[in-house]
């Protein structure tokens, strides 16, 4: 219950925070236009070089790398509480500072997962792919997997940002580039060296995009299950990395006096 | 009982010896509870370092601390409830939400049941005199509402002791005298107050005893007026006029400790080492014609600068 009403108010923050960047109007005709020229582009790419499957196989990774990216940004809404002077008062609280900063940033996973669930409508309807409705149902819960995994992992990065704010931008937008540029968005995971091929096991989205790609190709069904559990366990690693990141870096804050720091 | 209780607390900040800043040296303090202590200092004196050690933000690199008997080390779950830290400026509010939220969301982080959270927001809103703008913005609040919402944020978990680390800062001289009729509604409740401050007026309208800390020191522990003693131990004599003779003349005299010129108006100060000399001292200004006599006990400010020096801006 408290760390329930805790995360709730956290949200509420979080809320706050989404709202100074996007009204409802700015979010789809500013954010969500933004998302889809990119992925717009990248699958016009697949058709000038005249393969449907290539269209496809765009089109289904950049829908979900749209909202895998827009969820990374959890890495920036941990820092905020820096800015805003609240983290001190956050460390000392007896409630569970965990669940206030996960209430706030957990707004930016639910973006991510309305991106993603946006660019799936348009880009289907744009480009006149029509899934079944069972495999639509079950790529949009993975969808929902992809994006609290990296969630997760925003989380992570976030935990180590915290105290070193001034790289959150560069340190987004590096996340979000390798997570598109390894993770099989555009080129399969394969076309990788080993070695990278290893970190993209690792890390958010490689096997939920597997597992969605074996949905709407209606792949076997040990596959699917196999992928998705895949991601689960990432989300999962993540997830438990990411809280005991934060605790430790914020209890050992207190001694080294980065506690402090903006 | 004691609220506070510190014994040869040290901060320092850095990890090798060069760099190493000493933050707080060795303080030794105790306060007892349902007292408002002063923490008087400059910038950079140990004031905030001290209040943060406190209130567990900062652990201490020697040295021990304890809160109604808990220690900040050891027992920080157990002192955590018992306060409530106010911090001065902007920092600390969430700007995008309301004033009534902003006590909504740290009456969940201290873990009061949102039943009884409703009912004490309320009653502090009422109090601290928001009630009309409880609903807006933060972001639209005044300096002296935003310190207002800061200390019922302090209160919002009915903390025993709290900390006040310049809470006035920035205000203006009515919002100012408003939070100040705060803390002391505070003090008669029974709650202890650490209050740093560098304003005299403010310490020594509110405070018991004050504590003067600089370079991370503490300097001495005092009730203001005591404190004022230290500079005279009785009374000043200030006189308008006098020619050169009657001034060399009240130097040679037993029991004054020094003649000098006022800082302001042209006249001169007699600081006196007896108070039995008093007596004698008014009947020679008045015997010698002079008219314009006052008789005077020195403030807390005139003992802050005489015991930290005329440092300037240097820290």
């Amino acid at each position: 219950m408290t760390w329930w009403n805790i995360y709730r108010q956290g949200l509420l923050v979080g809320i706050a925070d989404l709202r100074q960047f996007w009204t409802l109007r700015s979010w789809f005709f500013a954010w969500l236009v933004r998302v889809l020229t990119n992925a717009f582009a990248w699958v016009l790419l697949g058709r000038v070089a005249g393969s449907e499957d290539k269209v496809h196989y765009l089109l289904v990774g950049h829908a979900v790398a749209a909202g895998a990216s827009a969820a990374l940004w959890a890495s920036n809404a941990t820092t905020w509480s820096r800015w805003d002077g609240t983290h001190p008062l956050l460390v000392i609280a007896p409630g569970s500072l965990l669940a206030a900063v996960i209430g706030r940033t957990s707004v930016w996973l639910l973006n991510g997962m309305a991106t993603s669930l946006m660019s799936f409508i348009v880009l289907f309807a744009a480009f006149g792919v029509v899934p079944q409705p069972s495999a639509a149902l079950a790529s949009l819960g993975v969808v929902l997997l992809v994006c609290t995994s990296a969630f997760g992992f925003a989380l992570w990065t976030g935990a180590w940002l915290s105290n070193r704010g001034r790289f959150r931008n560069i340190a987004l937008d590096l996340s979000s580039m390798i997570l598109v540029a390894i993770c099989g968005v555009s080129v399969p995971v394969e076309f990788w060296p080993r070695p990278v091929q290893w970190i993209a096991n690792a890390i958010p989205m490689t096997h939920g995009l597997a597992a969605i790609r074996l949905i709407l190709g209606h792949g076997a069904h040990g596959s699917i299950a196999w992928q998705i559990a895949l991601e689960v366990a990432v989300a999962s690693g993540w997830l438990l990395l990411s809280l005991l990141t934060m605790t430790r870096l914020f209890n050992g804050g207190r001694a080294d006096g980065s506690i402090e720091l903006v | 009982m004691l609220a506070i209780e510190t014994e040869s607390l040290t901060r320092t900040y850095g990890t090798n010896k060069r760099d190493q800043i000493v933050a707080l040296k060795g303080v030794t303090l105790t306060v007892q509870e349902g007292e408002v202590r002063g923490l008087l200092g400059p910038n950079g004196a140990g004031k905030t370092t001290l209040v943060k050690l406190l209130s567990t933000v900062l652990l201490p690199t020697s040295g021990w601390a304890r809160v109604l008997g808990h220690d900040v080390v050891r027992e920080t779950a157990a002192v955590r409830p018992l306060i409530g830290i106010v911090f001065g400026g902007d920092k600390g509010l969430h700007y995008k939400l309301s004033g009534r939220q902003n006590l909504e969301y740290w009456a969940a982080l201290y873990e009061v049941q949102p039943q009884a959270a409703r009912t004490r927001i309320a009653r502090l809103i009422e109090r601290t005199g928001l009630g009309e703008r409880a609903e807006h913005l933060v972001e639209t609040y005044s300096r002296g509402m935003k310190q207002r919402l800061h200390l019922a944020r302090g209160l919002v978990a009915d903390a025993r002791v709290l900390f006040l680390d310049e809470p006035t800062i920035g205000m203006d001289p009515v919002a100012a005298h408003d939070f100040r009729q705060l803390v002391r509604e505070l003090r008669d409740e029974g709650r202890t107050i650490l209050l740093t401050t560098h304003d005299m007026a403010e310490a020594e309208a509110l405070c018991d005893r004050v504590a003067l800390i600089d370079r991370g020191r503490l300097l001495a522990v005092e009730t203001p007026a005591q404190l004022s003693q230290y500079v005279a131990k009785f009374e000043r004599v200030d006189f308008q006029g006098g020619h050169a003779t009657l001034i060399e003349q009240l130097r040679r005299e037993r029991g004054v400790a020094s003649v000098i010129p006022a800082a302001q108006g042209g006249g001169h100060r007699i600081e006196l080492s007896d108070e039995s000399a008093q007596r004698h001292i008014l009947a020679l200004l008045v015997e010698a014609g002079i008219t314009s006599i006052r008789t005077s006990r020195p403030g807390l400010e005139e003992v802050y600068m005489h015991l930290l020096g005329d440092r300037g801006l240097r820290l």
